[in-house]
């Protein structure tokens, strides 16, 4: 998949160049053509660059071999990235027109050679002599990865002749299919806003037909309601207690217990009021509160009676069980 | 060429800000709309098949309604004869248990909703468990009355008393 947006540029296209890195410098393409660009043999080109440990890696190519919109990356990189090793070692890459031989000195690219010629034991006997490398220390790369990574992508990227052409790249990348994009948002969303349009548009004529039908049913619900509501009511405000019988039969019995005189039973929404006239008022609510009838039994008030000395009239609210 | 790949992306922005996105409610809006009214459907098929049992329903309740209303001193009848008819019912029962009827009167009606309350105050003199009698039987009277006070106005040590009794009757 990203091979379709990698082209490789052969190492015969390109011209290797490295140099030391200045340190704490912060490369861009402008800055490296700048300080570089002058070592290119060619004056249509472009380069891509690397850095390892101080050092700058350049392959300069033209800009004639660049004839699709990919990201172009030469081929000296894969083989300068085949290996771990690099301490002093000559790594040759064999295709069929060419040989690739790359000279690492003290653990740095020093030198890449190309030449149009199979394997030559003698050149490279000759290569080890002059860079002073032992002929133990030559590898062989036979087959160089040619699926770049995320980073070399980036770098590739970083390594464009113009970054303010990315945009432009972007936006050549991208315009169609957004276009594309947009066409099918708005057939979608046109075509199910008209889908549900429609759908609502039969419900609702659906309904207006059943709410013509439910409309004497409603109505009939309407008036239950109220019928319901009304007596509800009425029978809240003035039927909610226990008949005087039941109520009387409990206050009564309880009155002659404790040999109490019933002033007064008076009816309430929720609550029966009753006074008596008695020796222990205690006593008297402690006997109402024995009977299953009474829910709840409490003194409003207790003071000594006026009509009958030594005695004391209580005022209770007592609710009785529905 | 890139320019008329610009002027076609911005029509087909153009197309969908302003003719399909601005037009359409959004589709969310849209599907809760749907449901909402499939959901209202539902309802009122639902009703369409329950009108038999909700006809039955508010049967049932217009039966007790004016089975209530019976119990109910009739609107339209004179007020003097609901008075004569209780007053002969009372005086019927008061001589056999031998309580005296000291007075009888027939307060202000009022009105609460569509109920007109009518409240009726007596004095009986006798002995506590005739007067006690005597309320308890009013309570079976034919027409709904419901005791609102009880009060003993008098006492001789329960021998003799006199009660005054708080009555609402009730017309519709």
């Amino acid at each position: 998949m990203i091979n379709k947006f990698v082209e490789i540029v052969n190492a015969d296209k390109c011209y290797f160049f490295s140099a030391e890195l200045p340190k704490g410098i912060n490369l861009n393409k402008n800055l490296v053509l700048l300080n570089y660009g002058k070592y290119s043999p060619f004056t249509d080109y472009d380069l891509f660059y690397t850095k390892a440990k101080d050092r700058l890696y350049i392959w300069f190519y033209e800009n004639s071999v660049k004839t699709t919109k990919k990201i172009y990356i030469p081929e000296g990189y894969f083989i300068f990235n085949s290996k771990e090793s690099k301490e002093n070692v000559i790594l040759y890459y064999q295709k069929s027109e060419y040989t690739v031989y790359q000279i690492f000195k003290d653990g740095y690219l020093s030198s890449e050679i190309i030449e149009s010629e199979t394997f030559d034991e003698s050149f490279v006997k000759e290569l080890c002599r002059i860079y002073n490398i032992t002929e133990n220390s030559v590898d062989r790369v036979a087959e160089i990865n040619k699926i770049p990574g995320l980073q070399v992508i980036l770098q590739a990227v970083s390594s464009e002749k113009n970054l303010n052409q990315m945009p432009a790249k972007l936006y050549d990348l991208m315009i169609v299919p957004a276009s594309i994009f947009f066409i099918i948002l708005s057939i979608y969303s046109y075509s199910l806003d008209k889908y549900y349009s429609k759908k609502i548009f039969t419900l609702k004529k659906e309904i207006d037909v059943f709410s013509q039908k439910t409309v004497s049913v409603n109505n009939k619900l309407q008036k239950a309601d109220e019928i319901v509501n009304e007596w509800t009511k009425f029978t809240n405000q003035y039927i909610n207690t226990s008949s005087f019988t039941d109520i009387m039969a409990v206050v009564s019995e309880a009155a002659y217990k404790n040999s109490a005189k019933i002033d007064l039973v008076e009816n309430r929404a929720f609550s029966t009021i009753v006074w008596v006239t008695l020796n222990d008022a205690t006593s008297f609510l402690n006997t109402l509160m024995t009977y299953d009838q009474v829910k709840s039994a409490s003194f409003q008030s207790v003071r000594p009676s006026s009509s009958e000395k030594g005695k004391e009239q209580a005022r209770l609210e007592v609710v009785f069980a529905q | 060429m890139k320019d008329k790949r610009l002027l076609f992306f911005m029509v087909c922005l153009a197309v969908y800000l302003f003719l399909v996105s601005s037009d359409t409610p959004g589709i969310n809006d849209l599907v809760s709309t749907y449901s909402r009214y499939k959901k209202l459907l539902a309802e009122e098929k639902e009703l369409i098949n329950k009108s038999d049992n909700v006809s039955n329903y508010l049967d049932s309740l217009l039966n007790q309604h004016n089975e209530n209303i019976k119990l109910f001193f009739d609107g339209n009848t004179d007020p003097s004869t609901h008075m004569n008819n209780m007053q002969s019912f009372i005086n019927k029962h008061a001589k056999q248990l031998n309580v005296e009827v000291v007075n009888l009167r027939w307060g202000e009606a009022s009105i609460d909703g569509n109920f007109v309350i009518m409240p009726i105050n007596f004095v009986f003199r006798g002995d506590p468990l005739s007067i006690y009698k005597l309320v308890t039987l009013l309570e079976t009277y034919e027409k709904l009355v419901t005791v609102d006070q009880f009060r003993i106005n008098r006492q001789q040590d329960y021998v003799q008393i006199m009660a005054s009794v708080s009555l609402y009757a009730y017309k519709k």
